[in-house]
């Protein structure tokens, strides 16, 4: 066939192709059945013309025009399912996430064991030394009181500021620190290290400046009513971004680029599902940290609030078939 | 950087090529992008100001403190949700991508899904100060965000430079008349003409490479054919040179106008 004979054969496809396109562009529901099963029949033939104009050595113009017919309509024919955002949530949280948490509890236990030994250090440090709780808790003293604290110190501050805007300000900023520890783990986890580091030397000289002024208990309720599930979901967070770096450090059998793709599909996940955790802890922190309970009855409702959480990850989503959360979602 | 493509292998074994998009207009897009946002967060800071305010002075513990509330939410959205959500909705478009026909989209072909959206945005952050970098040291262009969500981004700008399918210049470009003025001055014929002044109009439209085959194949012999020769191949020198030529032929042909193609700026 001459190429003048090919253009000549097959400039009415591509015509029809062009007019079908460019009606389903804005919504495939615009295209009535028959043309849609038209589209399917005609898209691949005029694939193959793209090659076919490379053989007969046709003109850039033709070419391209044929390329770009080719795109449009493979864009149109190979679109993904386009799913449900409430049911994948659902979905999400009801099973995916879970199992994504136990296949990657290593790097959250890695992570904890960061933050607790750092805390532990700074802790001590602290009680043998209570003038270094200046450099562990850099301006977090202010929320409790001054070098000399008082019972009545601990969460008084917390009283002064209204519940709502208090919700919003430390879950938002909780989430924001969640998220920069996944993408700072980016740099061989590195920067994760550094948020893990940060936050265990102040947890740590936090408990140490209170266990020094004998206000270990008040402590203990002021913190653990939220703490508990907001520490828990920093460090999935944690865990997270060093899924992240150490997917692109030690490849295993992949290669860096392969590998740095799969650990950021399943890290970018990780992360995401600790967002409920904090909107949980935000709203204990708000309304009942600064409440006028007991401390033993705070202590409950923080650690029944952990224990529901861990109780999620464990137990749900075992036994059936683990879906892997990043292929589902493309 | 004239041909920057991107290949898709199709299931139907085909090479499919598409345009990466340049530096030059991700950043313009990006920042059309976040003056959006920055417009936003503005509006909604006046709007706190005015009704806001008065209420909160008085207690903390009322409307206002609910609005302080709620502009806290919304902002922190704007900062983290922005791209994600536009990108998810418009299949790979923020509003300033849009406005640079720019779209984002798997490496390899397909649309983008949620996982992506998410990864190459929640990396901003990390992008925005250091990994940006990468982009220069990366195929594709492709900044740290897009290499971990093996995303890459395309422009759709069709530069297609055949007068049929040129929808902006219709009819313009194939009736330009050859007023016996410009002749005469330049002593071409009105086909010559005709064709130099085409190419002229539509030389920013075409690709470096086009541009260049043309002055070779179509421009330079209608030159030389005039008398202009010591023409190398050195295709800048021959534009210069039909420059020179249009520049004379508008000078003659009343009224003047300036030589400029249908649209402006640099290829």
């Amino acid at each position: 066939m001459s190429p003048s004979k090919f253009l000549e054969l097959r400039k009415p496809v591509w015509k029809r192709l062009e007019e079908l396109t460019g009606k389903g562009r804005r919504r495939l529901s615009a295209l009535r059945e028959e043309e849609l099963q038209e589209l399917a029949k005609l898209y691949p033939t005029v694939a193959v013309d793209t090659a076919r104009a490379k053989m007969y050595g046709m003109g850039d113009n033709t070419r391209r025009y044929i390329n770009e017919l080719a795109i449009a309509a493979h864009g149109l024919l190979y679109r993904r399912k386009r799913s449900r955002p409430l049911r994948a949530v659902g979905r999400f949280l009801g099973h995916d996430y879970p199992c994504l948490f136990r296949e990657l509890r290593f790097y959250v236990l890695l992570s904890l064991t960061i933050f607790m030994t750092v805390s532990i250090c700074a802790y001590i440090t602290v009680r043998v030394n209570p003038s270094t709780a200046y450099l562990f808790v850099p301006g977090g003293l202010d929320v409790a009181g001054g070098p000399d604290v008082s019972k009545e110190d601990v969460g008084e501050r917390y009283r002064q500021i209204s519940g709502s805007i208090m919700a919003s300000a430390i879950t938002t900023n909780n989430i924001g620190v969640a998220f920069y520890a996944f993408a700072m783990g980016i740099a061989a986890g590195i920067g994760t290290c550094y948020v893990l580091l940060f936050n265990g030397m102040m947890l740590g000289g936090f408990f140490g400046h209170f266990a020094n002024h004998g206000l270990s208990y008040e402590c203990w309720s002021f913190l653990v009513p939220h703490g508990a599930l907001e520490i828990f979901a920093i460090l999935v967070a944690g865990g997270a971004g060093l899924r992240l770096g150490l997917s692109m450090v030690l490849p295993g059998r992949l290669t860096r680029k392969a590998s740095l793709r799969t650990g950021a599909r399943e890290a970018v996940l990780l992360v995401l599902g600790t967002i409920p955790m904090f909107i949980i802890a935000g709203a204990i922190e708000s309304f009942i940290t600064p409440a006028y309970i007991s401390g033993i009855a705070k202590i409950l409702i923080g650690l029944l609030a952990l224990g529901t959480v861990l109780a999620w990850l464990l137990m749900v989503g075992r036994g059936r078939t683990p879906l892997s959360a990043a292929d589902e979602r493309g | 950087m004239v041909f920057d493509i991107d290949v898709i292998e199709t299931p139907e074994n085909v090479q499919l090529e598409r345009d990466l998009a340049g530096i030059g207009t991700r950043f313009v897009a990006c920042l059309l992008d976040l003056l959006l946002i920055f417009a936003v967060m503005l509006i909604m800071l006046i709007v706190l100001l005015i009704a806001g305010w008065g209420a909160f002075i008085e207690s903390m513990f009322t409307e206002g403190a609910l609005m302080i509330a709620v502009f806290i939410v919304i902002q922190f959205l704007l900062f983290w949700g922005y791209f994600v959500f536009f990108e998810l909705w418009t299949n790979g478009q923020t509003p300033g991508k849009k406005s640079q026909k720019l779209r984002v989209v798997k490496d390899g072909g397909g649309g983008v899904g949620f996982t992506e959206v998410a990864i190459r945005n929640l990396l901003r952050v990390i992008d925005a100060p250091a990994g940006i970098f990468c982009m220069f040291f990366t195929k594709k262009w492709q900044r740290l965000g897009d290499l971990a969500a093996g995303t890459v981004v395309i422009s759709e700008i069709v530069c297609d430079y055949s007068a049929s399918h040129d929808k902006r210049n219709k009819g313009q470009v194939w009736d330009v008349q050859a007023p016996p003025e410009a002749l005469q001055a330049t002593n071409l014929k009105p086909e010559e003409y005709q064709v130099l002044m085409n190419y002229w109009k539509r030389r920013y439209q075409l690709t470096l490479a086009a541009r260049g085959r043309l002055l070779r194949t179509l421009v330079r012999p209608i030159l030389e054919r005039n008398g202009i020769h010591s023409l190398d191949y050195d295709t800048k020198a021959i534009e210069r040179q039909l420059a020179t030529i249009i520049e004379a032929a508008n000078q003659a042909s009343a009224p003047p106008s300036p030589p400029r193609g249908p649209i402006g700026g640099a290829p």
